[in-house]
């Protein structure tokens, strides 16, 4: 119920209505709500929310497969700029095939991250060496079998 | 590959950068220089190092400061003096 308040409160900041806003803090304070006051509130509130996630069922990512997990890590690869895109595989040793250095895994790890969502500590992160590992390592994490 | 307890920090300390700096503007290009730039330093080197360590953590707390808000820099056009 306070939540619903401060969408109102929040909402109504925009518009030149701050007497709505003040009515509401003092509907909360007394802690009696007045229905003739509240359905108009959630219908407010409800609307919108409802437009977009009413139809549906919960709101989850694709699951993972190996197949996807390799084609995202590889894009990413791609998009790196110190990676020239037609040497690159995923057999090949960011350091020994790619000649980048330790500060690159480092920022290559980061990237991985932030596509996948999750923190990879720094003991296992400097131990991925390759595209492979990688995907390895995500799809050991994200208990992705096949 | 095996790193020195040395060069682990250190490059938990870039990590440590580029998260920090990742919505303030400007910083980023500056960071990966100047890591890029030390790394030419000889392993051996270690007060140097150690150095430039200990400067790297005190300039990490400035950047994670509220108040840092982006980094700017002036550069002198060329072919005017």
């Amino acid at each position: 119920m306070a939540a619903r308040v401060l969408q109102q409160c929040v909402r109504s900041f925009a518009r030149p209505s701050l007497r709505l806003c003040t009515r509401n803090v003092a509907v909360r304070a007394t802690a009696t709500p007045a229905v003739f006051i509240h359905r108009p509130l959630s219908f407010a509130a409800e609307s919108p929310r409802t437009r977009l996630f009413g139809q549906s069922r919960y709101g989850d990512l694709p699951p993972l497969t190996l197949e996807t997990i390799k084609e995202r890590v590889m894009y990413v690869l791609k998009l790196y700029d110190k990676i020239n895109p037609e040497k690159l595989q995923t057999s090949s040793h960011f350091m020994k095939d790619l000649g980048l250095d330790s500060l690159d895994q480092v920022e290559i790890i980061m990237a991985m991250e932030d596509e996948f969502g999750f923190e990879i500590p720094d003991a296992e992160a400097e131990k991925l060496m390759t595209p492979e590992e990688i995907v390895q390592y995500i799809a050991d994490k994200k208990d992705v079998y096949e | 590959m095996r790193h020195s307890k040395l060069q682990q920090q250190v490059l938990v300390l870039y990590r440590q950068f580029l998260r920090a700096a990742q919505n303030k503007p400007g910083f980023i290009p500056r960071i990966r220089d100047e890591f890029r730039e030390n790394a030419r330093i000889k392993k051996t080197d270690v007060m140097h190092i150690e150095y430039l360590f200990r400067r790297g953590q005190r300039q990490l707390e400035q950047l994670r400061d509220a108040n840092t808000k982006q980094l700017g820099s002036f550069s002198k056009p060329k072919g005017s003096g």
